[in-house]
């Protein structure tokens, strides 16, 4: 369609407002009237029992486009803090069940939307917890602010940290870089050292960071991996070189060496790792001793590839 | 004697993978020593085996189905037709398992291996199976850097009017996990999607060694030795995904496979699927997994497509919902239509290559990765040509894809 | 009030109180200044941030009492054609609308903006800066925006969108003859491209016209980066139609050089389709190196750390000197336009290179010219023109036979004495031509002539010696091979791989004997 052709079709239906049509266009008979007027009666009857109104909510999501009373009945119940949780977690379901046909939920979304971030403050963690993942996997900048005040303040948190970490790594360009290496340095715990560690690993600057936490062997098998990660991905050759000293070193920890060697079978370069005779026999040893089970398979894994060819 | 064997057409052993849908194969002679008169018989069968693959055959597209076949071959090297289909039950554990036997008498004249190449659930994978699959998407991904960032890419919020809301979302996505599989087949042929079966629990799959194991806050945490722990999407490593019912015990807040084949005999009453248990196996997770825009940066979502996908098959099996000049294997919505890329002669974006106006801005990935095994649906595939997938319609339209509890014969 | 005082460091507390002061007091270019993306404002916040920001600054310009002023068109169309935040967007159709005359040029923009952001609508409310709506109440939405502009555009009593027959051109600024710098600020940057290769900005742009684009993998906005490379695959296809494929260059380079490393390049080139060779590459350069692009070329580009935070479309079009001699900016490019730009630049490098090679073919025959000169001198001079010169001809054929006589004890050291004043004036002008290879022949030759009578002073020394001290001089009094090779460097614009040219004095002294030269040679014919 040329730019004219669409600006005029745009322009023919301007000034209707927009709001949730009977049946979308094209979008197929998706829901008896009459099935989901029964099934929205018995869902928002609050005197019914918890399992009974969350099995009829789960029949109500394709209803929730078609009708804008099922909508906002949906959005009555999630913001409700008087209704159960479990109930108020099975409308947000639906909800987003309902939020993947995307053509037909378009009119929809905005009061959604308006109610996943109210629902950002909300009393309940789990709540707060779910809405927030949600917001951030759309990049809201609210949820963003919020869950940065949160690092910054943690009398001001609404997750956990570790939490709110593993949320702002859905936007990399959220400004959380400076706040994660902070916290690298002063974690206030082990999860939120592990969880800014994989936020930078997205940060070309932080190689350094990673080489120091894979050649450390005072950390943590689940750091060092992490890190063993993200090198691999930020500074490749360099993560190869590390990988093969690991392996090599007989005093290195089991699970370190098997994601080293996980590392070379995936990613090496065949042409050197399959001259590379003094590994090949420290490979041999590994699967014939009583190593670990896991780092056996690893080893089984390179040897596939690079020996037994 | 010498004879010469052609698998879907084809002498390259690339294109020597079945499935339970008919293959078109042929046989001649191409060395007469020995042969004494115009013809030569020979007999086709399986290399007897316990476990692997094993086909029927026929001498026609539509049956009697055998496990062995006599066939009068011509002296002077003229091709013999025949058709092979996996045999329902057993399709192959590892490339090459199966082998088709060609004997002249007590001799084995000719045997040729190739492989029953079938979609299975993802609970039940041999671990040689699951290992090989999850090496070949992790290498297809490269830590970010693979052609996974195409698929990536294909499924973002940008694009998707194109795959959902509309009747077109069960055909784009059987195209979509057709390109995924040949990209990955295309690292190991031996490799199929396997998929998730989300109304059971499927304790063989939420592992470390296979799609993770999510801690409290829904980071999924791998096995040292699997790959999947290099798995990068959007410049950032790892999988979040935080199940909200109990994976070894439970199957995810969706209605049963029964209740999904009884949602309407016709298309435009089964499409209601979409919704639910589609959008319900969804949202039983926190994580990628739940947003349309972040799904495709989890592996466990190409195993929640297949199944949907073949719950698809299975309904159309069941109503016989394959042929698109029938008006209940799909609904057109006529006279108005459906929105762009949903309709029966539509060509499906991105494959189509088309941007701009009512499409997305870009097309990652190109056309549709072809398959010597199976050359349909083509390199932009077309609404309609998702529905033939066993090539029941038209034999030529078969894409060389099956499910293990979906029968052809 | 000095809205300079706004930097990264202020809060965004401070940015809403400044620009809300502006307005009040209609400072229409301390806001206009605001808008531009190299604001500094805008560096070191989270995008999402930047985005509240400018969305914010184009609803306080749809508050000026004359609405958004002309010089805001760009930025608010901008917005409406590749935003994706519906903030943004909505803000940008609210001042468009706050213009005084509707005009039909704006429509496509309003229709591309409902379709960039009809999927991820919001609530919005612009009540005061950093407000979120948490429900309906007093809100507005991105769609209802542009379409409250789609009415009033319907207003304009001259409106047909039967007229809107192109798009206006707000996206380019044409930089025309003496505007073009010179690239000498950043035609030394390596730069590193997509299979690893190293090359300069130099040897990259310079040569043939080029289209320089930017990007970066890293981009969320499919409208931008995503769609930039995607329509430079399809400039190649255009100029391969047009048959000017391996005639111009096309490049892109990257915003995230760090994280942008050749194998993603690649990957992220090959994955739209582009075409990639010697003349078509995806380039990186060091973080440093790209501060001094993004300074000569005026980069429309912020960042947060090395992260890209917000940048506008930008294309540049570079002669055949790697001068940008036109540039477009936030409305994306049109490949046609491109390419008959392309080929115009073309046209211009042509033009030169037959003006050129016109000239080469004179200088190459002036040159050979010149060169004949010291052979007229020597020719001029053995040709006998006085009884002296005969003289001198009999003694030289005396000399010939000089051997023959008995050994004069004075003429050893008087021919030494003489080769060393050849040898000395030889040196004199290799310093002055600043080669010497004149003086070594001659040198060459003096040591031949002097070395002792011994077996091992073969017949043929003397010759030798004679034709080395001939040469010597010959080379000496000429630079016409060193002219020669001086106009065949400008005429193919080339220099020799790992050569610099010669400096202009170094020319310039070649240049200026030539005349004298002729002189002499006039001088010497003469007689």
């Amino acid at each position: 369609m040329t730019p004219k052709k669409k600006a005029k079709a745009i322009t023919k239906g301007s000034a209707k407002k927009t709001r949730p049509r009977k049946r979308a266009a094209g979008a197929g008979r998706s829901s008896s009237s009459t099935d989901y007027k029964a099934s929205w009666k018995a869902a928002s009857d609050s005197s019914r029992s918890d399992a009974a109104r969350i099995k009829d909510f789960g029949k109500l999501t394709n209803a929730i486009c078609d009708d804008r009373a099922v909508l906002n009945g949906m959005i009555g119940v999630l913001r409700d803090v008087k209704t159960s949780l479990d109930v108020r977690l099975a409308a947000l379901a639906a909800l987003q069940a309902a939020s993947f046909a995307t053509i037909r939920f378009r009119p929809c979304r905005p009061p959604y939307f308006a109610a996943l971030r109210a629902l950002a403050t909300d009393p309940e963690p789990e709540m707060r917890n779910r809405v927030l993942g949600l917001l951030m996997r759309e990049q809201d900048s609210l949820a963003q602010k919020l869950l940065l005040d949160g690092l910054k303040k943690p009398d001001k948190a609404l997750v956990p940290p570790e939490k709110a970490l593993q949320l702002l790594s859905y936007d990399v360009k959220a400004s959380a870089y400076p706040i994660a290496r902070r916290i690298v340095e002063q974690p206030p715990s082990s999860d939120a050292k592990a969880e800014a560690l994989r936020l930078l690993a997205a940060d070309a600057k932080s190689v350094g960071i990673f080489e120091q936490r894979l050649l450390d062997k005072k950390e943590s098998p689940e750091i060092r991996q992490i890190s063993a990660a993200a090198l691999q991905a930020l500074a490749p050759e360099k993560l190869q070189q590390y990988a093969r000293d690991i392996v090599m070193d007989t005093t290195e920890s089991p699970a370190v060496q098997a994601t080293s060697l996980t590392a070379l079978a995936q990613f090496g370069k065949e042409e050197d790792l399959s001259k590379d005779e003094v590994l090949s026999k420290r490979v041999e040893r590994i699967q014939s001793s009583d190593a670990a089970q896991q780092i056996k398979q690893s080893a089984k894994q390179f040897a596939t590839k690079y020996i037994e060819k | 004697m010498d004879v010469a064997l052609r698998i879907n057409n084809s002498a390259d052993p690339r294109a020597r993978y079945v499935t339970w849908a008919p293959s078109r194969c042929s046989i001649r002679v191409t060395n007469t020593t020995g042969i004494i008169g115009l013809n030569v018989g020979v007999e086709l069968r399986n290399r007897p085996s316990t476990a692997g693959g094993q086909v029927l055959f026929s001498r026609n597209a539509t049956g009697p189905w055998s496990a062995t076949l006599n066939l009068s071959l011509p002296r002077i090297g003229t091709s013999v037709p025949f058709f092979v289909v996996g045999r329902f039950g057993r399709p192959s554990l590892a490339d090459r398992d199966a082998v088709i036997q060609v004997r002249r008498g007590t001799t084995i004249v000719l045997a040729t291996p190739f492989m029953v190449r079938i979609r299975k659930d993802a609970n039940a994978l041999t671990p040689a199976e699951r290992d090989r699959f999850i090496a070949a998407f992790a290498q297809l991904n490269n830590q970010g850097a693979g052609r996974f960032v195409d698929f990536r890419n294909m499924h973002t919020n940008a694009g998707s009017p194109e795959a959902h809301g509309a009747p077109g979302f069960l055909p784009w996505h059987r195209a979509y996990l057709l390109d995924l599989e040949r990209e990955l087949q295309a690292i190991d042929p031996s490799v199929t999607l396997p998929y998730w079966r989300f109304d059971r629990p499927a304790p063989n799959l939420f592992t470390l060694d296979f799609v993770g194991v999510a801690n409290n806050i829904g980071t999924v945490q791998f096995s040292a030795n699997n790959p999947f722990q290099f798995w990068r999407t959007d410049g950032v490593p790892g999988v979040n995904r935080r199940p909200f019912f109990n994976t070894l015990t439970a199957g995810a807040n969706v209605i049963t496979e029964a209740a999904t084949l009884a949602l309407g005999t016709t298309y435009d009453g089964f499409q209601g699927m979409e919704g639910n248990p589609h959008g319900n196996a969804h949202t039983s997770f926190g994580g990628f997994i739940s947003s349309i825009g972040t799904a495709a940066r989890d592996p466990l979502f190409f195993l929640l497509h297949c199944n949907v996908d073949r719950l698809w098959a299975r309904w159309q099996r069941q109503n016989n919902r394959f042929d698109a000049a029938q008006a209940a294997a799909f609904d057109s919505n006529l006279p108005a239509g459906n929105r762009i890329g949903h309709n029966l002669p539509d060509t499906m974006w991105p494959w189509n290559g088309l941007t701009g106006a009512q499409r997305p801005p870009t097309a990652p990935g190109g056309s549709l990765a072809m398959s010597l095994s199976a050359p349909a649906p083509g390199p932009q595939p077309r609404v309609r040509d998702s529905l033939d997938y066993q090539g029941r319609v038209t034999q030529s339209a078969r894409m060389g894809f099956d499910y293990d509890d979906v029968r052809f014969v | 009030m000095d809205l300079q005082v706004l930097t990264a460091e202020s809060s965004e507390e401070q940015f809403a109180a400044l620009v809300e002061t502006a307005v009040g007091s209609q400072s229409v270019r301390l806001l206009l200044d605001l808008l531009d993306e190299r604001h500094g404002v805008y560096e070191e916040r989270s995008a999402s941030t930047v985005a509240r920001m400018r969305g914010w600054l184009l609803e306080l310009i749809s508050r000026l009492p004359d609405g958004a002023p002309d010089s805001a068109l760009p930025y608010v169309l901008e917005e409406l054609d590749s935003g994706r935040d519906p903030y943004v967007v909505a803000a940008a159709a609210r001042a468009l609308r706050s213009r005084h005359r509707p005009d039909p040029a704006f429509a496509p923009y309003l229709a591309q903006a409902i379709i960039n952001v009809q999927d991820h609508d919001e609530f919005i409310t612009f009540a005061a800066f950093g407000e979120y709506c948490i429900d309906e109440s007093g809100a507005t939405t991105a769609e209802a925006e542009v379409r409250a502009t789609i009415d009033w555009l319907h207003s304009c009593p001259t409106t047909t969108l039967d007229c809107c027959s192109t798009q206006p051109s707000f996206s380019e600024r044409s930089f025309a003859g003496a505007d073009r710098r010179t690239l000498d600020e950043i035609a030394t940057i390596p730069l590193q491209d997509q299979v690893s290769r190293w090359t300069t900005f130099g040897e990259m742009f310079q040569g043939r016209p080029s289209f320089l684009v930017f990007f970066y993998t890293r981009c969320d906005n499919p409208r931008k980066c995503s769609l930039t490379i995607a329509k430079l695959r399809s400039l190649q296809q255009t100029l391969l139609e047009r048959g000017l494929a391996g005639r111009v260059r096309t490049a892109a380079i990257t915003y995230d050089p760090a994280w942008d490393t050749p194998d993603r390049l690649r990957g992220y080139a090959r994955n739209r389709g582009l075409h990639l060779d010697e003349e078509n590459r995806v380039l990186r350069s060091s973080a440093e190196d790209l501060l001094s692009i993004r300074r000569y070329l005026e980069l429309g580009v912020t960042f947060v750390e090395s992260l890209v935070n917000h940048h506008r479309i930008e294309g540049f079009l570079l002669d055949s000197q790697g001068r940008v001699a036109r540039r477009f900016e936030r409305l994306m490019w049109d490949e046609e336009a491109v390419a008959d730009s392309l080929n115009g630049l073309l046209g211009e490098v042509e033009s030169h290179e037959q003006l050129v090679s016109k000239r080469s073919t004179a200088e190459i025959a002036s040159t050979i010219t010149s060169a004949m000169a010291p052979l007229a001198v020597l020719g001029a001079s053995l040709i006998p023109k006085c009884p002296l010169c005969w003289t001198a001809y009999m003694s030289a054929l005396g000399i010939a036979g000089l051997d023959r006589l008995s050994y004069p004890y004075w003429l050893l050291p008087l021919l030494s004495f003489l080769a060393l004043v050849n040898l000395g004036s030889l040196w004199l002008r290799g310093r002055a031509n600043g080669r010497m290879a004149a003086f070594y022949l001659g040198a060459a030759a003096v040591f031949v002539v002097l070395m002792p009578t011994t077996v091992l002073s073969p017949a043929w020394i003397r010759p030798a010696a004679v034709v080395l001290t001939l040469a010597a001089s010959l080379m000496s009094v000429s630079n016409a091979l060193d002219r020669l090779r001086v106009h065949l460097q400008l005429a193919t614009h080339r220099k020799p791989a790992g050569q610099p040219l010669r400096n202009s004095a170094t020319t310039l002294d070649a240049e200026a004997r030539r005349p004298l030269l002729r002189k002499f040679s006039r001088f010497v014919l003469r007689y």
